[in-house]
């Protein structure tokens, strides 16, 4: 689906699909028929036919809960890992290996804002050292440089000789947004950026990637569990349940008035502040093993509106215009 | 109104530490009734966690409770003194009067023992009954959490559960000789939304049917809205307002509280221009506060004054207090 006929279109999603683990060679499959056991191993399928677009500025927050495939998508996106099926692509050109021009417009931010800081280099070298190594800064610009970037995310200049362990996660979280800027990024993939980060320090990471969209003009991709932040920041939102996308639409739409029955458990069910003395309802059962996916709907094995067909086929996005979702019965009964 | 089950009167837990004494718990003070749920709400570093440790009686070394009394009340009126009592008496009230569910649960749980093992070991350790009386009351436990097949999954092990499963086992384990007071500490945290809700359903039902009181110690608003019937907001240390609810929702005294409500993304209008209001700065260090109230530094209503420690002022009926020179008229955030 296109979000504006007038948005240009940067990154474009077909057919994807992921497994995980490798495929019975020769050596299993003999062992299997001598044998009668399996040796390979089992295969997890994390994304199973995902289309997406990504138009120029705009925000497009990705819902799910653990092992639904998102960042198993965020991470397709930036060509870190290549799906085992469909097509990504960036400005029209497939997003593959040794594509580095390419890859500097693709950036991506994770949760754990510790892990990803060398812990031996100063701020200076780990904002600088990319931007040296893809020869858009001579070294003797470093420190200007540096100072510019720290001042971009509301640090001061004099934090660039200190180490990662020496800032709060919020601080560190500001230095990873600065030392992906210094790329000159178009698209930045953002996963779960501010989940591990206080109410408080979260509110300004927020507001830190509001600023910089306005004045770089950043796409994001905004992976996240957090309906209250997805709501805040997405124009455009995606809701995943095991590896497929189950309802999509503009933000504003699908919050109002979600439309699958699993959109709608996660959404009137969540605590909200706004909630007082709710009663808590339910979904039952619990998100089925990726290992062992049931069959037709995935949801189908949780879902009150359960029908028999349900089990049979898998449904595809149905609905008109933007705000589309992949519930036959709740369609019918439209 | 009868007298509260648990009262903390200004609990002070420090840690004496070569770099100084870390006022992790510093004058916190709030009461409880039985049944009751109270939402203890902080960031990192409030002492929220200590707080709750500090009832147990479990602060590891260096810290110490330098101040204060915690009392815990039983039906007849008879009081303890938590924090006076020896270790042997506080090993008969855990698991027994008080228990308490942490974030994660394999912290509470032997990852080589049974599940049916560990429930029943909690009955034996403070009830005279007979292993078959044991079992029968951890089968009976684990069905009203919400486990599945209960006979059948006393013999699983904890690597056999899920997250949230294993959840529902550590608020069994806490459950099973129906204590008066349950300390809960981040539990649904790093559970999954649907999961979150379950658990969340589960432990409204149980506050009901049990009389047990809870404390439900977390970073999120939103869940202590929708459970508690008070909630008590903690920085750096102390407690810098508490209240009802609703009244402390929607009219937050406090500028910290008030800034705290107003960061949550996506309640309410969405501002026009995609902004939250931001609490400027960051939580100091406890050990370098800032002399007189811990927010100054952040709060945009600060004055002279607040150089000084402003103290816990409760309201004259008792259900509302706030530690605040400049305090807001109660405006909605």
């Amino acid at each position: 689906m296109t979000p504006d006929a007038k948005i240009e279109t940067l990154l474009e999603m077909q057919g994807i699909e992921h497994v995980f683990g490798r495929r019975e060679d020769w050596v299993d499959k003999g062992v299997r028929l001598i044998r009668g056991k399996r040796t390979a191993p089992a295969r997890v399928r994390a994304l199973n036919g995902v289309d997406l677009t990504l138009g120029k500025g705009e925000v497009l927050g990705i819902a799910g809960e653990s092992g639904c495939g998102k960042s198993t998508l965020g991470r397709a996106m930036v060509g870190l890992m290549h799906p085992t099926g469909g097509s990504v692509t960036y400005r029209g050109q497939p997003v593959m290996r040794g594509r580095r021009p390419l890859h500097l417009k693709l950036q991506m931010i994770f949760q754990d804002s510790g892990s990803v800081l060398n812990p031996r280099l100063r701020v200076k070298e780990l904002i600088g050292e990319g931007p040296i190594l893809h020869g858009l800064l001579a070294r003797r610009d470093l420190e200007d440089f540096v100072a510019d970037q720290l001042e971009t995310v509301g640090m001061a200049p004099d934090v660039m000789n200190r180490y990662p362990h020496q800032f709060s996660g919020g601080q560190r979280q500001r230095i990873n947004v600065a030392r992906v800027l210094a790329l000159r990024p178009e698209t930045i993939v953002c996963d779960e950026s501010v989940a591990a980060l206080d109410v408080s320090i979260q509110a300004q990471i927020l507001n830190l990637f509001m600023d910089l969209k306005d004045r770089f003009g950043l796409t994001y991709a905004f992976i996240s569990h957090d309906l209250g932040v997805l709501r805040h920041i997405s124009d455009r939102i995606m809701v995943m349940y095991l590896g497929r996308v189950v309802e999509e639409g503009p933000a504003a739409e699908v919050f109002a008035n979600p439309r699958h029955p699993y959109t709608r458990a996660l959404l009137e069910n969540a605590p909200r502040l706004s909630r007082r003395n709710q009663i808590f309802q339910a979904v039952p059962g619990e998100v089925p093993s990726p290992l062992n996916m049931p069959s037709g709907c995935a949801f189908h094995t949780r879902c009150a509106l359960r029908r028999p067909e349900c089990s049979l086929s898998v449904p595809n996005l149905m609905g008109t215009g933007a705000h589309r979702h992949a519930c036959p019965i709740v369609e019918a009964a439209a | 109104m009868n007298r509260p089950l648990l009262e903390v009167r200004n609990l002070q837990t420090h840690f004496l530490t070569s770099m100084g004494a870390i006022r992790a718990v510093d004058d916190v003070s709030f009461s409880l009734q039985r049944g009751e749920v109270l939402g203890l709400v902080g960031e990192s570093g409030s002492g929220k966690t200590i707080t709750g440790y500090s009832i147990l009686g479990v602060v590891d070394e260096p810290g110490r409770i330098v101040g204060g009394e915690i009392v815990l009340r039983d039906t007849e009126d008879g009081e303890v003194v938590l924090n006076h009592l020896g270790e042997k008496q506080l090993r008969r009230l855990r698991g027994n009067r008080i228990a308490m569910i942490m974030q994660d649960p394999m912290m509470s749980l032997n990852p080589s023992l049974r599940i049916g093992t560990q429930l029943v070991e909690t009955v034996l350790a403070h009830r005279q009954a007979s292993r078959s009386e044991a079992e029968r009351r951890a089968v009976d436990v684990m069905r009203r959490v919400g486990i599945p097949d209960p006979e059948q999954r006393m013999q699983a092990f904890p690597h056999e559960f899920s997250g949230g499963m294993r959840q529902r086992v550590a608020i069994a384990i806490a459950l099973i000789n129906e204590p008066d007071l349950i300390i809960a500490d981040e539990p649904t945290t790093a559970l999954d939304v649907t999961t979150q809700v379950q658990i969340l359903s589960e432990v409204q039902k149980l506050a009901r049917e049990t009389g047990t009181a809870w404390i439900w110690i977390t970073h999120d608003l939103a869940v202590v809205a929708g459970l508690a019937q008070h909630i008590a907001v903690m920085y750096a240390g102390k407690v810098v307002e508490f209240g009802a609810t609703e009244d402390l929702l929607d009219h937050p005294r406090h500028p910290y509280t008030r800034g705290l409500i107003a960061s949550i993304p996506g309640e309410g209008e969405l501002a026009a221009d995609r902004r939250l209001h931001q609490i400027p700065g960051n939580t100091p260090s406890l050990l370098n506060l800032p002399e007189g109230c811990a927010f100054r530094t952040r709060c945009d209503r600060a004055g002279a004054q607040c150089d000084i420690q402003p103290m816990l002022e409760t309201s004259s009926a008792g259900d509302r207090a706030l530690r605040c020179w400049h305090p807001l008229e109660g405006q909605s955030p």
